[in-house]
């Protein structure tokens, strides 16, 4: 009996000591930027609806959302090679051209409570500035994070996500 | 009287180009604390703070600052005078919520993973104890007269009252679901808990011990802070870009401004409202009674600015 309520204080302990640490890591961030020849007007038109990633991102494959491009619907992103992403959204201002987004579990990304937003801004002689930004934690909550899993992997592919994306909706643009 | 003469004729001799409000504001991603003129627009000094700093308090009584390094588990300590760290202290395992007793002799440390709070002597800097609270312990103020502390039990949905003289949670108050950050109105008899998760912000009564009124604000509420006249509350809205304006008295939010990405620490100087972009490395500066930006001032990287970071030197009030 005294073994086994000494091992229960052990298991407690090192529960506890575990737990303690669950939110060790400090938020990253990630924020990149495109120029695009293509009015506001059209680029937002291209990037608000929540159901058609695939229309401009090249490493998404196919979606399925919930509730169309409507505050609350969780779309599944079928990734190119394999790998999903469930991200619900968050807010859509088509006044200010913005929407932002979360998923609570990277999935294929290598984070942990990932949010993100994109912006449309009209740029200089009717070019139109996309601005994708992101905060996240990296996927190891615990401290001593193994590679792929620490703050340098978070960043490297949130920051991959958003510039081949960005790149390729301006391909699609200016087509 | 007297006083003020004093000061005017230090000004004359000296100082009187730096003695507008200076904003101390953290720099998590460069690990220092960047000191702003707010008047000149323009960093006057970037000071190491150990490792990751978010939380920060000013302390005017106490002639200095104080600056939580969570992942050093570290309080570096500014002279405000000479804007130089004069010291460092070990703090438990992971410091976040700070504040100093507006006596200027203590200091209080969240210790977000132990679960305490630790205090500290503001003078000589040596640990003076630690009192056990709720689960992740975050903001921190104390009552005007240096007795009584509050501390946002984050993850109890509840804000712990602690007697100071005592070393003890005595009591805790319900507010809304995930407070971060409080504050006290200057009489000492209203604290405001802002919840980041349901997106309000819960007004206590202290007399009552309990929550009187709670107000919808814009998502995630992270940083807050009065006018000059106790009259508005300005508060952050992280995921919102945006800041909810708070009149004290109705206790009603009256606007909401735009504001800069991303936007944590807030305080006020004068007419000017700060506000610190996590997101875009920034200070947005804002007119404090019409919302109307005024431009910003670059930061060090990923700035948070958690607590009260503005000083305004006596001349300058």
């Amino acid at each position: 009996m005294r073994f086994v309520s000494a091992f229960v204080m052990m298991l407690a302990a090192s529960l506890a000591a575990s737990f303690a640490h669950a939110h060790g890591p400090t938020r990253q961030k990630a924020f990149e930027t495109i120029t695009i020849k293509a009015s506001p007007d059209a680029v937002w038109a291209k990037v608000s609806d929540f159901t058609q990633l695939q229309g401009w991102h090249p490493a998404v494959e196919s979606s399925t959302a919930t509730n169309g491009s409507n505050v609350g619907s969780v779309r599944t992103l079928k990734l190119k090679g394999g790998g999903e992403l469930v991200e619900t959204l968050e807010s859509i201002d088509p006044a200010a051209k913005k929407f932002s987004y979360r998923a609570k579990d990277g999935g294929a990304l290598p984070v942990t409570n990932y949010s993100s937003n994109l912006t449309v801004k009209a740029g200089d002689g009717g070019t139109s500035v996309v601005e994708w930004r992101g905060a996240f934690y990296r996927k190891y909550m615990n401290n001593d994070p193994p590679k792929g899993e620490d703050d340098e992997a978070a960043l490297t592919a949130v920051t991959g996500v958003y510039k081949s994306g960005l790149e390729n909706l301006k391909k699609v643009m200016e087509k | 009287m007297r006083r003020f003469a004093v000061l005017l004729a230090l000004c004359a001799a000296a100082t009187c180009a730096s003695a507008g409000p200076l904003a101390y504001i953290t720099n998590q991603g460069s690990h220092e604390v960047t000191v702003v003129d707010v008047d000149a627009s323009t960093i006057v000094a970037r000071l190491p703070a150990g490792k990751s700093p978010a939380g920060v308090w000013v302390s005017e009584a106490a002639g200095k600052a104080f600056v939580s390094a969570p992942d050093s588990a570290t309080i570096t300590v500014i002279d405000l005078a000479s804007r130089a760290v004069v010291g460092e202290m070990k703090a438990g395992r992971s410091p976040v919520g700070i504040t100093v007793t507006p006596d200027g002799r203590r200091v209080l440390v969240a210790d977000w993973f132990s679960h305490r709070v630790l205090v500290f002597d503001a003078a000589s800097h040596a640990a003076l104890g630690e009192i056990a609270v709720g689960n992740a312990p975050a903001g921190l103020v104390a009552s005007p007269d240096s007795r009584t502390a509050y501390v946002a039990n984050r993850d109890d949905n509840a804000v712990g009252v602690l007697d100071l003289d005592a070393m003890k949670q005595t009591g805790v108050i319900a507010v809304g679901n995930h407070p971060f950050a409080l504050e006290l109105s200057a009489d000492g008899r209203t604290l405001y808990a802002l919840n980041v998760w349901s997106d309000d912000v819960s007004v206590v009564d202290l007399a009552q011990s309990r929550t009187v009124a709670t107000l919808p604000v814009g998502k995630a509420p992270y940083g807050i802070a009065f006018s000059d006249d106790g009259t508005r509350a300005y508060v952050t809205n992280q995921k919102g870009d945006s800041v909810s304006v708070i009149d004290t008295v109705e206790r009603r939010v009256i606007a909401t401004w735009p504001s800069v990405v991303y936007p944590e620490g807030v305080a006020v100087a004068g007419t000017k409202l700060l506000v610190v972009s996590w997101m875009d490395d920034l200070v947005g500066v804002y007119d404090a009674r019409t919302g109307q930006s005024l431009g910003s001032i670059e930061l060090g990287r990923n700035p948070r600015g958690f607590g009260r970071f503005m000083h305004k030197p006596a001349a300058a009030r």
